[in-house]
């Protein structure tokens, strides 16, 4: 069973208790990779939309897409915020919610069928054109003549392939958790 | 209907928002005589219970209210005024330990129910006792001779007081030495902090009623306000009277040291003095540095040189102590994103106070650590571990770092013309008159960029500071020639040690914590130990000397009274003693003696702990206020009433830290399960297994025991404390019950965040029925 | 306790290790494992190489793509994996695998999280009960480097080496790094210099290596920008060798270098600290190591080596 909004349950990856303290001091920004390319990004500014109630309409701005998730702004803040995750969870909603760009519902389809299928989410076929720039960069070709010559598969990132029975295992989790691969299971 | 009268207050919604008072009035009106009233503390209030206690005759009184270190003493005055004994009194702390820490209604008032219900049981048990009037010692101890210590003892000695000041520096005068300059309110200029200084450390030096003692530490400290014993360790100075400051010594002496009267930023020799204007204005040897190579005597003309000299001890009695043991800069190489340490030309207010100081590194001149160049861009960072939850920093605002850069700022604007500053800042606080400070500075052209500094580089040599512009969302880095940290302030080593030896409550930022932060600003937790300066909290030099009067005031007013009413609290005999004698092993404070075959105790120096009454193997002593009868009438009480299924956990804490511990967690309103029930003891070593065994048997599911107080736990040091509670421990494991269900935890100061921790946690663990985990300890001491 | 004491207390050697794998690293450096391998077999350290445990799905957490109850309920499954092993101290070579793991150890400690995760669990016949402390693997190498300096077949006394530690082992759990502060963290430094290397600092220390999840697969310029930038900083003082402890910050430094080598004008081949620990041992550079699949050619560091 899908959780519908798994923020409600599942907010581990979100630290919330001191984000009313946030002082707006901009340490975050300024150590910032994210604000150091775009001048549309800034983490202080985040911040101060969540103070002033708007969290839940982040994941409509398509800013969330521009940060790194480096937590530099979480080992920087003074009051223990971080931005990061509430990033985090912003990408979350939107990407449940349809607001996530095209090129990440593509590489997501990619890799999350590579996690039900074999149990590993980055595989090194997925590079063969799924993976967006990153294929542009990594020199594929090379690497799979690489892989070929210590023997290593080209459908998985593993030497030795996860058993049958523990891919079973985790496609049930991923079933129930998130409803992927509801119909596959079935069958 | 018994003779007792019960009185509930309502504080103003403070108890009655949570406990339904009117259904507790119901309830005791059954048995009692009840009285309600919204300020049971005030005039009108106090009234009422006198008034009540004649008409009704009563013979005994419970008040249900605040924590009985509020008001204790008023509740107690309204019985002795009516004639009736003060001792007849029981407090319910249905504030503190019951409306604050509940949310849910009905649990809070069931709470409240028992609470008041333990007392009325253990109002049956209460004997009439009276105090007793013991002479004040005519003589004060000062401890920390900065600005603030010195100030103390001047006032105190002006007054007539014999006054000890005892400083662990070979100087008298502390960072206000180091801090140069010092910033005025009214002028905008910065005056000398030595022009104002130095006369008041020649008076120290010369007044007939001071003792002045350097290079000296407390080593202990026992009795009471108005008698307290005092040893004093002093090191050798190993240069005595007839050294001539001639300084020929420092001259040949082969070992040099950092030198911390000019922060670091210079060397001194093994032998030398402090500063110019040092007092006692003699040389010292720092023996921990000294190589013993005897090249200084030679040197010596005077012969004023002693390299052999041993400490020593020296005993002194005093009526009233005060605590000016200061503070310390927050090391900035614990955030090593901002480049301390490791980059030249990043260094602290301090040190930049060194700096441009005359005494200092460079005479005066403002030149920058790595090339001795002259900076022409300097960058200030404000909070420099102040403001900061990260681990290690300081949760507080410095109160002075904001001051202390504009104070540099205009300095250097002045005297170095043509320098850019900027200072980074947070917010920037000169309360009150300082804004005029704050406006001429930015007269003078100083940059202000709202933001805190993220990061400190070095590229190529030259710094550069990555920062927020927040009032303009731009991420810029900076570039400077020195940067400047503000870093925060600390309360010193020596005042978190001397607290603890002493006893006296901190508060969660270690800091000396007042008895009452509005009324009582320079009393301690310990009646006849006074605080003031920086050992209380961060402040400037203004509000240390003010602090420095209210302070010898207070002692003043103690020592003035020639005698103190002593509370009847300490141990007794009964008549079964055979004169055994076990039990003056168990004194250290030496108070039991055995007179005729049988031991007598001396009230004034038995300290009230409690730790002779199970040693003796007749039961023979017993404890006044905390007599058998009594602590088994709160055991009792704290467990009436359980229904199945209900969970209680008894915490036994010492009545002076744990329980004060516990009243914080209350004022900061934690909450924690009604289930916890606090029964306050003298000492924990007033506890046998004996009792933890009744607590089980009677229905208790857990005994927590918290033990806070090493000082007064009957001159046990704390090893000895730790063992003594092993065994009983032990002795519990013994009777059969799971060692799960006890559990000891040390309040080494009144963390009480750390006690809230362990409560809950402990309270879970028993709820869960396994073993409370320790983990949680451990991180909440980091 | 203070800091230092509560790094010297987590800096013991934890016994039986189980061998988390990442599959960044298996997809495009695949001797990162090898080489840990490598040094535990030499150490005879007892360790368990479970085929079973699946990807922590950080890389998709971080992307927003893997729902939290997914990833915490395959985690719970890893660990489980783990505990039930007997082999309780989770390695990871991926600091994005330990941190994500460390903060599902954190959730499954309440009890309405860990009752949750063990209702599904329980339709794989598997319950999570604790019990279960994550490493990474330079950590390990950090509180062995003593005795693997002893079995040192060569030394580094010839390599200026930069270091970059992987923000997710510094930034995420900031108060659990050891060796060092998290905000200068010299853990791998620490490492080196065991084997006699130079270490070459710079100003962009605490920079993120660029790589950036969703970033390194966009168009947008965050990966390139910030890889540059930390790039020309590491590369100013030319150090020979560029040491990580991540996969992600190794596939960044690594190809962007390639891709910018013209304009940085002196490139330095990248290695995970195991690789380069592996090869001081006497590791095949080809077999074990697998320095080929770096872009940077790592044939200069072979050269310098010092035979002991
Ligand atoms: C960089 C800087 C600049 C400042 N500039 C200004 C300014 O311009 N104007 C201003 O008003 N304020 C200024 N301040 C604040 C000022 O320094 C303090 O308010 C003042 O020094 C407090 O004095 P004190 O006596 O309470 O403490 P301290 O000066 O710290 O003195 C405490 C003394 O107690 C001694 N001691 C400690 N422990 C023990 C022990 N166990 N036994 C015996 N002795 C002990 C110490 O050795 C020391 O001599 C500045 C502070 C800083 C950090
Ligand atoms: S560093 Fe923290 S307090 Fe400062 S602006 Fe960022 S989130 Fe707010
Ligand atoms: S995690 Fe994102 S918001 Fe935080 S510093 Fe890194 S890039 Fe910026
Ligand atoms: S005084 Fe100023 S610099 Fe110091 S902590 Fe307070 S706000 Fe920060």
């Amino acid at each position: 069973m899908a959780n519908s909004d798994s923020s409600n349950n599942f907010d581990y990856l979100y630290k919330k208790e001191n984000k009313v303290r946030c002082l707006q001091c901009g340490r975050c920004a300024a150590g910032c990779p994210a604000a150091h390319v775009f001048s549309e990004y800034n983490p202080r500014e985040v911040m101060r939309r969540v103070q002033d109630g708007e969290e839940h309409e982040l994941h409509k701005d398509p800013i969330i897409w521009l940060c790194g998730q480096c937590y530099t702004c979480n080992s920087r803040c003074p009051r223990n915020n971080n931005p990061a995750s509430i990033i985090l969870q912003a990408r979350e909603r939107a990407y449940k919610q349809g607001h996530a760009p095209a090129e990440i519902y593509q590489q997501s389809a990619a890799l999350l069928e590579s996690l039900f299928l074999n149990g590993v989410t980055v595989s090194p076929v997925l590079l063969k054109e799924k993976l967006g720039v990153l294929s542009e960069l990594v020199d594929v070709e090379r690497l799979t003549k690489l892989r070929a010559e210590l023997g290593l598969p080209e459908h998985n990132s593993r030497e030795v392939p996860i058993p049958a029975k523990a891919i079973k295992q985790i496609r049930t989790i991923i079933t129930s958790t998130s409803g992927q691969g509801e119909r596959a299971n079935d069958a | 209907m018994s003779r007792f009268g019960v009185f509930l207050c309502r504080c103003d919604g403070n108890i009655s928002n949570t406990v339904n008072i009117d259904r507790l009035e119901k309830h005791f009106s059954q048995t009692c005589v009840v009285e309600t009233d919204q300020h049971l503390c005030s005039l009108q209030g106090q009234q009422k219970i006198k008034n009540s206690i004649r008409k009704h005759d009563l013979q005994g009184v419970v008040v249900a209210a605040c924590s009985p270190n509020n008001h204790g003493k008023t509740f107690r005055k309204c019985l002795s005024d009516t004639g009736l004994n003060p001792y007849l009194l029981e407090l319910a702390n249905v504030r503190e330990q019951c409306s604050w820490v509940t949310k849910d209604q009905k649990s809070a008032t069931r709470k409240a129910r028992d609470l008041v219900n333990a007392s009325i049981q253990r109002l049956q048990h209460a004997e009439p006792l009276s105090e007793f009037l013991v002479g004040v010692t005519n003589a004060a101890l000062v401890i920390g001779g900065g600005i603030a210590g010195i100030t103390a003892a001047l006032s105190l000695a002006e007054n007539g007081i014999k006054t000890y000041l005892v400083e662990r520096q070979p100087s008298i005068g502390g960072n206000t030495v180091r801090i140069g300059k010092v910033f005025s309110p009214h002028k905008m200029v910065e005056e000398c902090a030595m022009c104002s200084l130095s006369p008041l450390m020649n008076d120290v030096y010369e007044h007939p009623n001071i003792t002045l003692l350097t290079n000296a530490e407390v080593t202990s400290v026992i009795g009471t306000a108005g008698r307290f014993s005092v040893d004093i360790k002093i090191k050798p100075r190993s240069v005595n009277e007839r050294c001539t400051s001639c300084g020929e010594c420092a001259t040949v002496c082969p070992i040099e040291v950092a030198d911390w009267w000019n922060a670091n930023t210079r060397n001194r020799k093994a032998i030398y003095k402090p500063f110019p204007q040092a007092v006692p204005d003699r040389y010292v040897i720092d023996i921990e540095n000294c190589v013993k190579c005897g090249k200084c005597s030679k040197a010596c003309k005077s012969k004023a040189i002693e390299l052999e000299a041993e400490p020593s001890l020296q005993k002194v009695k005093v009526g009233a102590i005060v605590l000016a043991t200061g503070h310390e800069e927050f090391d900035p190489s614990l955030r090593p994103e901002l480049g301390y340490a490791r980059l030249d030309n990043v260094i602290t207010q301090l040190e930049l106070a060194r700096i441009i100081g005359v005494n200092g590194p460079t005479n005066g001149e403002l030149l920058r650590p790595s090339d001795g160049a002259k900076p022409s861009k300097i960058i200030m960072i404000q909070c420099v571990g102040s403001r900061d939850e990260k681990p290690n920093g300081l949760h507080y605002c410095s109160s002075v770092c904001c001051m202390v850069a504009l104070k540099h700022a205009n300095y250097i604007s002045d005297y170095s013309p043509g320098t850019q500053i900027s200072v980074l800042y947070t917010d920037i606080r000169t309360p009150g008159i300082y804004e005029n400070y704050y406006r001429h500075v930015q007269d003078k052209g100083v940059r202000f960029i709202r933001g805190r500094a993220s990061e400190v580089k070095q590229k190529a040599g030259k710094l550069y500071v990555s920062v927020e512009d927040t009032l303009r969302s731009k991420c810029v880095e900076l570039d400077a020639d020195l940067v400047v940290l503000s870093t925060g302030m600390l309360p010193s080593k020596g005042t978190v040690e001397l607290a603890q030896k002493l006893g006296i409550e901190l508060s969660e930022e270690l800091f000396v914590k007042e008895k009452h932060p509005k009324l009582e600003g320079a009393s301690t937790s310990i009646k006849g130990i006074y605080v003031c300066g920086t050992a209380q909290g961060p402040k400037d030099i203004t509000y240390s000397v003010l602090q420095a009067d209210a302070a010898s005031l207070e002692a003043l007013s103690l020592i003035g009274q020639g005698s103190l009413s002593i509370e009847p609290l300490s141990a007794f005999v009964k008549d079964s003693c055979n004169g055994c004698g076990i039990c003056v092993r168990h004194c250290r404070n030496n108070a039991i003696k055995i007179v005729d075959r049988a031991a007598t105790i001396d009230p004034m120096l038995c300290t009230g702990g409690g730790a002779c009454i199970h040693a003796c193997p007749t039961g023979a002593l017993d404890l006044h206020n905390s007599t058998e009868a009594q602590l088994e009438a709160s055991i009792r009480g704290m467990l009436a009433g359980k229904v199945n299924g209900e969970i209680r956990n008894i915490a036994f804490l010492d009545s002076k830290i744990g329980y004060a511990a516990a009243d914080n967690i209350g004022a900061s309103k934690l909450q924690y399960p009604s289930s916890v029930r606090i029964i306050s003891v003298p000492s924990v070593l007033r506890l046998a297994p004996r009792h933890i065994d009744l607590a089980f048997k009677l229905g208790a599911d857990g005994v927590f025991i918290g033990q806070g107080f090493e000082a007064e736990s009957c001159g046990e040091n704390f090893e000895s404390v730790e063992s003594k509670l092993n065994n009983l421990s032990a002795s519990v494991a013994q009777l059969g019950i799971d060692p799960a269900r006890l559990k000891i935890y040390r309040v080494y100061i009144p963390h009480f965040v750390g006690l809230h921790k362990r409560l809950m946690q402990f309270d879970k663990g028993i709820r869960q029925n396994d073993e409370p985990s320790d983990e949680l300890a451990l991180r909440s001491e980091t | 306790m203070t800091l230092e004491a509560l790094i010297s207390s987590r800096a013991k050697l934890p016994e039986r290790l189980y061998l988390f794998k990442s599959c960044v690293a298996g997809t495009f450096y695949p001797g990162i494992e090898r080489s840990f391998r490598f040094i535990l077999n030499s150490l005879n350290v007892d360790y368990f190489d479970d085929p079973s445990q699946s990807s922590c799905t950080g890389f998709g957490v971080h992307c927003g793509m893997v729902p939290p109850q997914t990833n915490l309920t395959l985690n719970a499954r890893n660990l489980t994996l783990a505990s039930e092993s007997g082999y309780t101290n989770v390695v990871c070579t991926c600091p994005t695998s330990y941190a994500n793991l460390k903060e599902c150890v954190n959730e499954l400690s309440d009890t309405s999280s860990r009752a949750a995760v063990n209702d599904v669990l329980k339709q794989v016949g598997l319950e999570y009960n604790g019990g279960v402390t994550v490493y990474h693997a330079a950590e390990v190498l950090y509180v062995i480097k003593d005795s693997l300096a002893e079995r040192a077949k060569s030394s580094l006394s010839q390599l200026k080496i930069a270091t970059h530690h992987g923000c997710h082992y510094t930034k995420v759990f900031y108060d659990q790094v050891i060796g060092g502060l998290w905000e200068y963290p010299h853990l791998l430094d620490d490492i080196c210099t065991t084997f006699s290397a130079t270490l070459v600092d710079y100003s962009e220390r605490s920079l993120c290596c660029g790589m950036g999840f969703t970033n390194l697969m966009s168009t947008n310029d965050y990966s390139a920008v910030t890889s540059l930038r930390k790039l020309e900083s590491i590369l100013a003082d030319k150090p020979d060798v560029i040491v990580t402890m991540c996969a992600g910050c190794q596939l960044a430094l690594d190809r962007f270098q390639k891709k910018y080598e013209r304009r940085l004008g002196y490139t330095a081949p990248v290695l995970n600290v195991s690789q380069l620990v592996a090869i001081l041992l006497g590791a095949d550079k080809t077999k074990d190591a697998c320095l080929q699949f770096g872009t940077i050619n790592t044939g200069s560091i072979v050269n310098k080596l010092e035979a002991l």
